[in-house]
């Protein structure tokens, strides 16, 4: 399975010396939808900003599609859809307007993907785009996205202020997205049930470091989290430890191979948004 | 590139109608009052009125947001600030057209208005409207829209202030070798001709300088 996105040791200084990223590494497979989660300012929008090049770099690799991206290789940025947290589209035009703007500056424009689309969601197609509400204006947004043929999505909350049906309909476009295998998706939410939806690989970030990257299979299947004693705790071989949360009796502990842990342990069922917790409020080894 | 002046005319395209039917109506009244010194300012207007949808789409880019999409469009940022400069420059064509209709408007109800310093004056304003583009685009990238105001005041002090300085400075220097020269040319014909030079040279280095502060911009 080729790589669609390979991050490598990205590193990245505000002025004033504030490091947002830590030697921040992962990749995502062609043909899968990557959920990128953590808390605010954990740098999930830095480092789709190092990616698209809006933000510099200060070290370290972005590969896409094999090649590494530059600002020069607008070829690239062609196979790239963005959405951001909020439309970032010019607000005096009207959707008929920003179809002509845009059939001119992608060469893989698709008008009659973009009607499709802005039919599907429902769009005004002569109201001004700036009177938009929120959730219109990501529709459009991921529109625009879905209509130049693009391999690789980059969607940072892109579902924030969608309402129900709005975020089931786009979550289905998505799935869609990557159906035939060759497409990918970076997804940032903080709507874990969105993630946990549609995302094969999940990566989670805290203060611009890593902590983990894992395909959702793996770690429904082999990881676990633990409820145990301090006692308990000491036992565990520290390699597995992925993350613990001391609680007032207990400690909360995510391993990496349920298997290798003593049945005496106490397991807890768990989902992501329990996994997203234990990581952010918790230690790492 | 087409795309991109294509956005810029849609975005301003009410300004645009709206500038060029106001500096028509001013210049030509300008003109058809009786003094001389109304007539400079109608030689300045027409530009500075056409252009100015440029600084306020600057502004409502930055606004939208869409300053940071264009960064991921597939597009060399070089390219983004040719297409504000290429559009600044259209308008300051639509503005010497609207500038010389209204002269000649003006010429046919009262005699004597296009006359040669009439066209000295119009290469006089269309030099500082290419001083204060100059200003305006780098001090725009480099320290935000959000300035706008300010870097108004500056670019129209900087265009006031270098025609003055550099009409002094030829007066004191090669301006009356050159009358001895040439003791049949409008006495400021020369001087107007050095000054529009001066100014194109200053927008094309203010457009090298635009380019730079530009691809180190974050978003």
């Amino acid at each position: 399975m080729s790589v669609m996105l390979e991050i490598e040791n990205l590193s990245k200084c505000f002025s004033g010396g504030k490091t947002v990223l830590r030697d921040v590494s992962f990749s995502i497979p062609r043909g899968t939808i990557a959920g990128f989660i953590g808390d605010n300012g954990a740098g999930k929008s830095t480092t789709m900003g190092v990616i698209l090049g809006t933000l510099s770099r200060d070290g370290g690799s972005v590969k896409i599609f094999g090649e590494e991206m530059d600002s020069n290789k607008t070829h690239l940025r062609e196979d790239i859809g963005v959405v951001f947290d909020q439309m970032h589209l010019p607000k005096q035009l009207n959707i008929k307007q920003l179809g002509n703007v845009l059939r001119l500056l992608y060469k893989n424009w698709d008008q009659d993907i973009f009607e499709y689309y802005i039919t599907f969601f429902s769009l005004p197609i002569d109201k001004k785009i700036g009177d938009f509400s929120r959730g219109m204006s990501m529709k459009l947004s991921v529109a625009v996205a879905l209509s130049h043929d693009a391999k690789l999505l980059i969607l940072d909350e892109a579902t924030a202020g969608l309402d129900p049906s709005g975020r089931h309909d786009l979550l289905q476009v998505l799935k869609g997205f990557v159906e035939d295998g060759q497409r990918s998706i970076l997804l940032s939410s903080h709507i874990t049930s969105d993630i946990e939806a549609i995302a094969d690989v999940l990566i989670f970030i805290k203060a611009g470091k890593i902590l983990l990257q894992v395909s959702r299979e793996t770690l429904m299947s082999r990881y676990a989290v633990l409820q145990c004693t301090d006692k308990e705790f000491e036992q565990i071989e520290s390699s597995l430890v992925v993350g613990y949360q001391r609680k007032s009796d207990q400690v909360d502990v995510l391993v990496c191979d349920l298997e290798q842990v003593p049945s005496s342990v106490v397991r807890k069922d768990f989902s992501i948004d329990d996994v997203t917790l234990l990581l952010m409020r918790g230690e790492h080894v | 590139m087409k795309g991109l002046l294509l956005n810029q005319y849609y975005s301003n395209e009410k300004s645009i109608k709206g500038s060029l039917i106001l500096s028509f109506v001013i210049t030509t009244i300008l003109l058809l009052l009786p003094y001389k010194q109304t007539l400079r300012l109608a030689a300045f207007l027409p530009f500075a009125i056409m252009v100015s949808p440029v600084l306020e789409g600057l502004k409502l880019e930055a606004m939208s947001g869409w300053n940071k999409f264009l960064i991921t469009l597939p597009l060399k940022r070089s390219r983004v600030i040719q297409s504000y400069y290429l559009f600044f420059s259209i308008l300051l064509c639509m503005g010497f057209c609207v500038g010389i209709l209204s002269f000649m408007l003006a010429d046919f109800f009262a005699k004597d208005v296009l006359t040669e310093s009439a066209l000295m004056s119009v290469l006089k304003g269309l030099g500082m409207t290419l001083i204060m583009g100059g200003v305006i685009f780098p001090l725009t990238y480099h320290v935000g829209v959000e300035k706008a105001e300010k870097i108004m005041t500056i670019s129209t002090v900087a265009s006031l202030g270098i025609l003055v300085f550099s009409g002094w400075l030829y007066e004191e220097t090669i301006g009356s070798a050159i009358m001895n020269h040439f003791p049949r040319v409008h006495p400021d014909f020369p001087f107007s001709i050095l000054f529009l030079g001066i100014s194109l040279m200053m927008f094309i280095a203010s457009y090298v300088v635009s380019i730079r502060i530009y691809e180190q911009k974050e978003f």
